[in-house]
């Protein structure tokens, strides 16, 4: 029974006593409140006048201000347990000395000074009670249990406005404060005994402590100050906290004046706010345990967060008609019931998407600047309106701060999850996207740093660093990398002078020259052809020696400069050593003339006969024995001048077989010269490639080649539903990266998120069956997790088209690291997200406190019901290594 | 359930390979080879230079850490299922200990160079192998911290 209405209310098997433990304290408190606020108010405005309660305001803020400050030094100092034990203790202290006054002395100051002591402990016990709880549960916890927890608060403070309510005539108003010490004593010993048994609270980070407390305590609040101007959301939750003030003490203000001068006794006074009070805690209550989880676990914490500030519009509006008992009847309500229920746990969720060594000072300034300002500003304003007699004047006035309460907290909302994942993203160290050009905004740092990566040992960092430098710093960046060239080897030299001219700076040319004579052939040949491709004047008159030299990559060089500067006299001799070179025996001859294939359609048509010598030539460079030629013939292809090479289909499929992933890779960039079925079927093994790149070659050569590739590809993954989860990995990459249709891409990850909800449902059912005394069901459970995690990955992939790229990063690093708060914080974000259809699948699937009941609903709609049925749904699902092994715990399940 | 299969799971059930996917063990599983040792034979030596793993299908090893390989007194004993000799599959160093066939035992082998040669082909199963090797070091890591707190 118990268990039943725990999983109702949400609580999981481990946290029955720590939810009995806070909803005990809890209720203590608030019954305490209850009697406190009753009795602070009926005696003020019967035995002092509320025509005093505007400056009361004042004095509240100014004393509220003070004491935040010291609190401000020790929040986060101390476990949250010690300090509740030194505001107890004081309160106990304060309540029996003001009882004193009130029963035995004659002087009225004892009043004000008890609706002093009971505002400003109010204030302090709240705020204190909310981070005691963010001090003992994570933030998924708090965000499930605290409308409980705050639950006995409610519970107090109706059993405390009932208690007010019968005994008010017979006790005494005044003997009140002794039944509040009570209840302090017995918070105290309660608050003892638990920590007793369970050590400090565990999410208790201690900060670095000074030995000047006071102005360490206004440093915390300063932090405080800084950090409300760097975070979005602690400044909209503080400028809505000020306006949220305003609205609330005149709200109090105006519904206080109404009842005083309806209730003429102290005493009907006070055992009318006993039953106001029990009343609006009973449904406070009542909708905190049935209504508002279930509001924030729907519609998030962002839109739960504008409930309250609607309520109070709505209030004003009932005032500004009718300024009567009803009217005011229902501005209690909101402040007390409505309040209660959504703002105040609601407002602990947003405290907790701040980093956790700021929530203490963020708490503490909200407590020790923005308060008090806006209760200052109250009194301020009800002091003068109240003098123009009408209460329309401040009614109007409550009005136009809860508009202003209602803007701000749309935009705390806004900045809520924002908030999460910026901080989800430093904790799990995940870096800010864009490469080191775009993250850089000294330039001469920039230069400083890419010029000392030029000069790394390792050539190719060298040349990677060169690539930057030149992007860059286009007119800097030449002089440097010829400089650091020098000391290179001739190979590498290539590299560069294929580099640098792109951008063809003046100083390549003299170096090009300066080197000519001391290069070996490679990198003359190299030489050659940059000097003719610059169209160096001097160069062409080295181009008949070219033609005739012994060395084929200079012959071929010599080839290219003849066609470049359009030598009509040369063209014969150059045609005839291209032919040779084709036709060579020699592989070296065949790689070189390889490169002349690129400026094969600018040559005359005369040339055409070539391409049967080519044919053969590149069909035996394929079929060599070296992958290093294999290659470049393979790379030569992509200027093959015709549009379809069928001789290539036999050898292309024997080079697919390659070990080598690249010349697997280099095969699917020209599958498109083969027939069409065997560019079908190469294209359908290499998508299923376990290599990441040559899958990503397949549907690169789809997107080159295919008339309408995203079409094809969506039709691929969702009417025909093929693929393994990393060929559909690649698809779904292309497809974000050609920008597909937004509406195919929220259905893709529709699919995914419900392909993942029946994976994990498998399962389940594979691990609360006897799975471990067969191997291949063994096996099928290991594929099963790894399945479930790929086809997550595909809908987290998916929503990439649909919500911001940094946030999905976020949720997907969250997920990874198996960390629950951080799974929590990830479930916050996703609850932000637009496309509210997947998120809450995905939030269902890993909200484990859910689980329980929707896994049931859940159930009801999976295809499968036991592990046979589960393994014939695998066999026939699309991802074919899943087939494969469901297919073998078949035949063993048999 | 077939050979290759069975494979998989062995692989997949040691420390190295407990992060690679079962569909990438499938390549790995292709390049092990089978050995057969009888009771009293010495798989390896301590102090040796290995190049290969084991996974043990059927019989019983016993590691002995006794600088003299040929007495047998065992820290340990191991059975099907269990895998033994990995780190020599990424490290130089020599063998740390000798193993000792208890019973007449089939082996599964992966030899280094075959690993290396896939993990150039497949640079995902290294993936899953770093992975590996980093939660390992984390669980020694919280035992050390245990051992030092008792």
């Amino acid at each position: 029974m118990i268990k039943r209405l725990g999983s109702f209310i949400l609580i999981r098997d481990r946290e029955y006593r720590h939810v009995a433990y806070f909803f005990a304290l809890y209720f203590l408190i608030g019954c305490g409140m209850a009697l406190g606020r009753g009795t602070a108010d009926a005696l003020f405005f019967k035995r002092y006048g509320i025509e005093y309660l505007p400056v009361m305001y004042i004095i509240v803020s100014l004393l509220l201000c003070l004491t935040s400050v010291a609190y401000a030094a020790f929040a986060d100092r101390i476990p949250s347990e010690r300090f509740f034990n030194i505001l107890f203790v004081s309160l106990i202290g304060l309540l029996l000395c003001n009882w004193s006054l009130i029963t035995f002395s004659e002087t009225t100051l004892s009043y004000p000074v008890y609706f002093v002591i009971y505002e400003i402990a109010s204030e302090l016990l709240a705020v204190h009670a909310a981070h005691y709880l963010s001090q003992n549960f994570d933030i998924l916890q708090v965000k499930r249990l605290s409308p409980l927890i705050m639950a006995g608060t409610q519970f107090g403070v109706m059993t405390g406005g009932i208690f007010l309510a019968s005994a008010s005539h017979s006790i005494g108003v005044q003997n009140f404060l002794v039944f509040w010490s009570l209840l302090l004593v017995a918070s105290l010993l309660l608050i003892s005994v638990w920590h007793r048994m369970h050590g400090t609270s565990p999410y208790f980070r201690p900060g670095h402590t000074r030995a000047d407390k006071l102005g360490q305590a206004v440093n915390e609040v300063q932090q405080g100050l800084k950090y409300i101007k760097s975070s979005d959301l602690l400044r909209a939750l503080s400028i809505a906290l000020f306006f949220m003030v305003i609205t609330f003490y005149v709200l109090c203000y105006s519904v206080n004046r109404i009842y005083t001068n309806t209730f003429q006794s102290e005493e009907s006074l006070t055992m009318f706010f006993g039953i106001l009070t029990a009343v609006n805690s009973v449904i406070a209550l009542l909708l905190q345990i049935f209504v508002t989880n279930k509001l924030l676990r729907k519609f998030g914490a962002r839109r739960v967060n504008l409930i309250f500030p609607v309520t109070s519009i709505f209030s004003y509006f009932a005032l500004l008609i009718s300024f009567t008992f009803p009217s005011a009847l229902f501005g209690s309500l909101n402040k007390e019931a409505i309040m209660n229920a959504f703002r105040n746990p609601v407002r602990n969720l947003f405290f907790n998407a701040l980093p956790e060594n700021i929530q203490g000072r963020a708490r503490a300034t909200s407590v020790v600047v923005v308060m008090p300002l806006a209760l200052t500003v109250s009194g301020f304003l009800l002091w003068i309106m109240q003098r123009m007699g009408n209460p329309l004047y401040f009614v109007a006035l409550g009005m136009t701060a809860a508009t202003c309460y209602l803007f701000f907290s749309n935009r705390m909302s806004n900045a809520y999850a924002s908030e999460m994942a910026s901080n989800l993203k430093q904790k799990l160290f995940i870096p800010e996207t864009g490469n080191i050009l775009s993250s850089q905004d000294d330039s001469d740092a920039l230069f400083d740093q890419l010029r000392r990566g030029i000069e790394d040992k390792d050539n190719q960092i060298t040349l990677e660093f060169s690539r930057m430098l030149l992007t860059a710093f286009p007119d800097r960046a030449p002089g440097l990398i010829l400089q650091r060239i020098d000391d290179l080897d001739n190979p590498t030299k290539d590299q560069f002078f294929k580099l640098l001219l792109s951008t063809n700076p003046p100083e390549l040319h003299e170096y090009l020259w300066a080197s000519l004579d001391d290069s070996d052939s490679h990198l003359k040949s190299t030489i050659l052809k940059t000097l003719f491709s610059l169209e160096s004047g001097p160069a062409k008159d080295l181009l008949a020696a070219a033609l005739v030299s012994d060395n084929p990559r200079i012959q071929a060089a010599a080839i290219y400069g003849v066609l470049k500067y359009d030598d009509k006299t040369l063209y014969p001799e150059a045609l005839n050593a291209w032919e040779d070179l084709v036709k060579s025996d020699s592989i070296g001859a065949n790689l070189a003339s390889l490169e002349l294939l690129e400026y094969f359609p600018q040559t005359h048509g005369s040339v055409n006969y070539l391409i049967k010598s080519y044919r053969s030539s590149i069909l035996r460079l394929l079929t060599c024995d070296s992958n290093r030629i294999k290659k470049a013939a393979l790379r030569s292809l992509r200027y093959w001048p015709e549009e379809k090479f069928h001789e290539l289909d036999t050898c292309i499929c024997d080079l697919y077989t390659s070990e080598d992933a690249s010349i697997r890779i280099e095969c699917l960039k020209h599958c498109h010269l083969l027939p069409a079925n065997s560019h079908d079927r190469l294209i359908a093994e290499a998508i299923e490639d376990s290599n990441s790149d040559v899958r990503d070659a397949a549907v690169n050569a789809i997107f080159r080649h295919a008339n309408d590739p995203a079409a094809l590809l969506v039709s691929w993954l969702v009417t025909n539903k093929k693929g393994s989860a990393r060929a559909q990995h690649a698809v779904l990459k292309a497809l974000l990266a050609s920008n597909a249709s937004k509406d195919v891409m929220e259905q893709i990850a529709l699919t995914k998120a419900r392909d993942a909800q029946q994976i994990l449902h498998a399962s389940r059912l594979l691990l609360s069956s006897d799975y471990r005394q067969n191997s291949a069901l063994e096996l099928m459970r290991y594929t099963l997790d790894e399945k479930f995690i790929q086809t997550i990955d595909l809908t987290l992939l998916a929503l990439q088209a649909l919500e911001h790229q940094e946030d999905i990063n976020v949720v997907r690093a969250a997920i990874r690291s198996r960390d629950p708060r951080h799974t929590a914080n990830a479930l916050e974000v996703l609850h932000s997200m637009r496309k509210q259809k997947v998120a809450r699948i995905l939030c269902d699937i890993f909200d484990d406190a859910y689980q329980d009941r929707t896994r049931k609903r859940n159930d009801a709609a999976m295809p499968f019901r036991d592990v046979r049925s589960m393994l014939f749904w695998c066999r026939d699902h699309m991802d074919p290594w899943l087939q494969d092994c469901a297919v073998q715990a078949l035949k063993s399940f048999s | 359930m077939s050979d290759l299969y069975s494979r998989i799971l062995l692989l997949k059930k040691s420390h190295i390979f407990s992060e690679v996917l079962t569909e990438d063990l499938r390549t790995v599983a292709q390049a092990l080879e089978n050995e057969a040792y009888v009771s009293g034979d010495r798989i390896f030596d301590i102090c040796q230079q290995g190049d290969r793993m084991y996974m043990i299908e059927r019989g019983k090893i016993g590691i002995s850490i006794d600088p003299d390989p040929v007495k047998k007194e065992f820290v340990t004993t191991m059975g099907p299922g269990d895998c033994f000799g990995e780190m020599n599959l990424l490290d130089e160093l020599p063998r740390s200990a000798t193993a000792y066939v208890i019973e007449d035992s089939s082996v599964l082998s992966l030899h280094k160079d075959k690993l290396r040669g896939l993990i150039v082909n497949y640079p995902e199963l290294s993936l899953g192998i770093l992975k590996s090797l980093s939660l390992r070091l984390r669980s020694t890591t919280l035992l050390l911290q245990s051992a030092q707190k008792d």
